[in-house]
């Protein structure tokens, strides 16, 4: 066989190769639940993860082996040279999938930035240590008790926005941090964070900060338990999916199951490495909230979180797990949503 | 020699019966299906595991099927190296569905990678190892069929893979640093 023919049959072999390898991601996709992966929008029914990379195999397989039985039945590149063909194609489909799958997860994360409820009064704060947006009732009843949440880093204030917005319709004051600021999570300057925020939250007349929450997601579930367990003031603290270790925190495969390429690069520099989880060593901290509530929340299919044992938790202690829910989308499960309204309602 | 020969005959004499017979064969016996379909098994191994713990044994399993499929190949080089025998289509009339390669027919080196893919595969993940095992035997079954190899020389390929397995399982203290390298490389960029 002439070069240029080996060439030719190479060509052919890579665009079948492409066309599997392509295939071959989206189904990894959906059985292991890998959203760097993933050419479909997030939430999509894993099933479609199976059909489109099924379809995507049938069809790089009928092409390839229904049309070109001419080259196939010829010497061409076998061994080495087909296997830097397949790795070339599962390489490239893999770079394709995941610049996909980031700017799918752009879209939408820029889609739910923009949603805000119209109902509750809003006002954007900026103090010393701390950025945030405050959500207050329109009823008359003031001064309403007050919940200080507190997303985790490189969340912004979005990630707890529905649940701020809940909270103000529900009668409750609810000031969002913006865990966006950069300075926010130095270590040890993060520790004065929600002191400040509390003791701005005191001097206003239509907040009650004698009736205090504070929750907190990833990150500032454990910077929300470290502040608790130093200021008897806070009546109630609810976690949601708090890391509590840096294991969760280490790169690798587990972060792409529950976001983007780009989103877990970006994830894993705002936690700085785990630093800050070790050092806010909020595990340590818990026994000192004592018979206070807590309530600590995650998700069934949370990879990044360590696990919490009942046991393990002060008496009076709630722990719940939902089902079918990761790291990332616990806080805006509607579920999870209304269970810690209702449940800082029936605490404050 | 003779039984090997009687046996060749035997299978390929059902070459050109069945059109539709032929054709699965031809769909097995070329350089492309299994060898792409083993290779995205093993990568879907990669991929797989609860944990890192889990994972970082498959992924050393992936690892060790690329060693032992290296190592076949230089095993079957050797071998070519020291004894030829020719293909059945170069000295017998046969019923050739496959085009003429001209290297050694004796070990098989569709045998030796299957074969190498699937006994790594059945030390780590038993029903792994029985699918890949189903598609190298597969694979060269297809070669007798379509008249490129005796049946002889894909047992002694298989037989080349199994070993190139097993060496590398022996020497997997050996090799133990470097998978741990490359393992952490991947999880480095997220893909371990």
């Amino acid at each position: 066989m002439e070069f240029h023919e080996q060439i030719t049959i190479g060509y052919i072999f890579f665009g079948f190769a492409f066309l599997v390898s392509l295939g071959f991601w989206q189904i990894l996709s959906a059985s292991q639940g890998l959203r760097a992966f993933s050419l479909l929008p997030r939430g999509t029914d894993a099933r479609w993860g199976y059909v489109l990379g099924s379809a995507s195999m049938v069809l790089g397989a009928v092409w390839f082996f229904g049309t070109r039985t001419a080259e196939i039945f010829s010497p061409g590149p076998a061994s080495s040279e087909f296997l830097f063909f397949l790795f070339l194609a599962l390489l490239c489909t893999l770079l394709i999938c995941i610049v996909f799958a980031s700017m799918l997860g752009w879209i939408t994360d820029s889609r739910r930035r923009r949603k805000r409820n119209p109902g509750s009064a809003v006002e954007a704060l900026t103090a010393g240590r701390w950025n945030g947006e405050l959500y207050l009732p329109t009823s008359e009843d003031a001064p309403w008790p007050v919940v200080c949440l507190v997303p985790g880093p490189d969340e912004g204030n979005t990630s707890m926005a529905g649940l701020g917005s809940e909270l103000a319709s529900r009668g409750v004051g609810a000031l969002v941090m913006d865990s966006n600021r950069g300075d926010m999570w130095q270590y040890p300057d993060v520790l004065a964070v929600i002191p400040e925020a509390v003791a701005y939250l005191e001097r206003r007349p239509d907040l009650d900060a004698g009736r205090l929450g504070l929750v907190g997601t990833g990150l500032g579930a454990d910077l929300a338990l470290r502040a608790a367990a130093a200021d008897r003031q806070v009546g109630a603290v609810a976690a949601l999916s708090p890391l509590l270790g840096p294991s969760g925190v280490q790169p690798g495969l587990d972060l792409l199951r529950e976001m983007t390429y780009v989103e877990a690069i970006r994830w894993r520099r705002a936690q700085k490495g785990g630093d800050v989880v070790s050092s806010l060593a909020a595990r340590k901290h818990i026994p000192q909230l004592g018979s206070r509530p807590l309530l600590v929340i995650q998700g069934e299919r949370d990879r990044l979180a360590s696990s919490v044992q009942r046991e393990t938790l002060p008496e009076g202690a709630e722990t719940k797990t939902v089902n079918g829910r990761g790291y990332l989308d616990l806080a805006q499960d509607g579920v999870v949503l209304s269970y810690t309204v209702d449940w800082l309602l029936k605490h404050l | 020699m003779g039984f090997d020969t009687a046996l060749f005959n035997l299978i390929n004499g059902f070459a050109g019966q069945l059109p539709l017979l032929d054709s699965l064969m031809r769909l097995f016996v070329n350089d492309y299906f299994v060898p792409t379909a083993l290779c995205l098994l093993a990568a879907a191994l990669w991929f797989s595991g609860d944990g890192k713990e889990a994972r970082g044994l498959n992924q050393r399993a992936v690892l060790s099927m690329l060693f032992a499929i290296l190592l076949a190949n230089v095993l079957v080089k050797l071998c070519n190296v020291v004894y030829f025998r020719p293909r059945p289509f170069s000295v017998q009339e046969v019923n050739l569905l496959f085009y003429r390669p001209s290297d050694s027919s004796l070990p098989s080196n569709a045998g030796a990678v299957g074969f190498a893919f699937a006994a790594v595969g059945w030390q780590r993940h038993r029903p792994l190892g029985v699918v890949m095992g189903v598609l190298a035997a597969l694979f060269v079954f297809a070669r007798v069929y379509c008249g490129v190899h005796y049946p002889l020389d894909v047992v002694a390929g298989g037989l080349v893979g199994v070993l190139s397995a097993l060496l590398v399982s022996k020497a997997r203290r050996l090799l133990d640093p470097l998978m741990a390298a490359v393992i952490a490389v991947g999880r480095r960029l997220y893909l371990a």
